[in-house]
């Protein structure tokens, strides 16, 4: 499936950091646009964990009350991902543990343990790129994100329309930014265990 | 990390994203056998794309509407008298009925208690059905620090203005009586306030 993409707006294109300080500054649009970049890596947490909706929303609404609390206190704006899927594990827990208290559970949540450990790998993978991915600059942002994370297969068109970026330049244009990726990757004090292909080997 | 002078990054990209025509895919992965480099190139780009990529789950959208509105909560609609500039947006920390339940309606008991923590104050809810249909609820404001402020409670109603409103006694206990419904529970403790949203009480 092709998809087209809308120009992005500005909203879409602003830095994590910028995100942060309109949502400070009360900006709603901001707060909508984090939630909207962000939300599917949170809500994934509770869902990898076998939880239902009903629970995942509770948590998914913890989570987020609990950033409208500490975006005073974010230093790093990148390592905001990190901070969204940690603390969303520890809601998961907190609930997984109350279940299990009452309910005398304990053995289904050392079974929810054991089916998340491969996903959650998986997830730490991802919440690292968008980290990296957090500490390029706007351009590189905008066209690694409608390349590799929006739903459906980019339209080099769409992306071109979208990003004001000539058809012919995206291929190049994406080669340079996947490099700034990497070099940014690599530095990330947990990429040698993620992703041990980064690993020189020299 | 260098792969071969005479192959470009983006051909290598090309190559992992099935984007380069066959038969200068498949010469590229027959040099890789020999080229540990090239190799170890292509293995890197294929994992960080595939993390970027990772499947993730898109939350509801009543999980989106409740996230969304907290920035709402947080920046405009306190009632007057309520300082806008302390808000804080308190943890559930507690809940005696339903367990998997943590924001929302989902037990049906006569009584129960509900706990929320911010970091000056905790606040417990127990809550009785009455006989003709409302419920009583008793309060309790535990300030962590020594205070002689006054504490104010008000529950609003979702979507109205109204507030059902108290005031706490020299011990932090209070007492209302409120319909069942959804309740926004405000709490302000001299130039602080304290906000738990969308509680439902019933």
């Amino acid at each position: 499936m092709f998809t087209a993409y809308p120009p992005m707006s500005h909203q879409q294109s602003e830095s994590d950091a910028d995100l942060i300080h309109g949502c400070i500054a009360g900006d709603a649009d901001c707060w909508n646009d984090l939630i909207n970049r962000y939300g599917a890596l949170v809500y994934s947490v509770p869902k990898r964990l076998g939880l239902n909706d009903s629970d995942a929303e509770d948590i998914f609404q913890a989570v987020f009350s609990i950033l409208t609390n500490r975006l005073h206190s974010i230093d790093d704006p990148q390592a905001l991902p990190k901070w969204l899927i940690t603390t969303a594990r520890r809601e998961c827990w907190r609930h997984l543990r109350r279940m299990a208290r009452r309910d005398e559970l304990e053995s289904e949540a050392n079974r929810h343990a054991e089916v998340q450990d491969d996903g959650d790998k998986a997830l730490d993978r991802h919440v690292a790129v968008r980290s990296a991915l957090a500490g390029l600059g706007p351009r590189c942002r905008d066209l690694l994100t409608l390349l590799f994370l929006s739903p459906g297969r980019p339209d080099y068109e769409g992306v071109s329309a979208a990003l004001g970026i000539p058809v012919g330049s995206i291929g190049p244009t994406r080669a340079r930014c996947l490099s700034k990726l990497l070099a940014q990757l690599h530095a990330l004090p947990a990429a040698p265990e993620l992703f041990p292909e980064l690993a020189s080997g020299d | 990390m260098n792969a071969d002078h005479n192959i470009t990054f983006e051909t290598i990209v090309g190559h992992v994203t099935g984007e380069l025509p066959a038969d200068q895919s498949a010469t590229l992965a027959q040099q890789a056998e020999a080229n540990a480099s090239l190799a170890r190139m292509i293995a890197a780009i294929r994992s960080v794309i595939t993390a970027l990529r990772e499947p993730q789950d898109n939350p509801t959208e009543a999980a989106l509407a409740r996230a969304r509105q907290l920035i709402d909560l947080q920046v405009g609609v306190l009632p007057f008298g309520f300082e806008p500039a302390g808000l804080v947006i308190a943890e559930l920390v507690e809940d005696t009925r339903d367990p998997s339940s943590m924001y929302g309606l989902r037990g049906e008991a006569t009584a129960y208690q509900l706990s929320f923590e911010a970091d000056y104050a905790e606040v417990h809810l127990h809550v009785t059905s009455e006989a003709g249909g409302n419920c009583r609820v008793r309060g309790q404001v535990d300030v962590f620090e020594p205070s002689n402020d006054d504490i104010r409670v008000a529950l609003r109603r979702s979507g109205r203005e109204a507030l059902i409103e108290t005031e706490a006694d020299d011990t932090g206990q209070f007492k209302l009586e409120v319909e069942p419904a959804t309740y926004d529970v405000i709490v302000s403790v001299g130039l602080r306030t304290l906000l738990v949203p969308s509680v439902e009480i019933g």
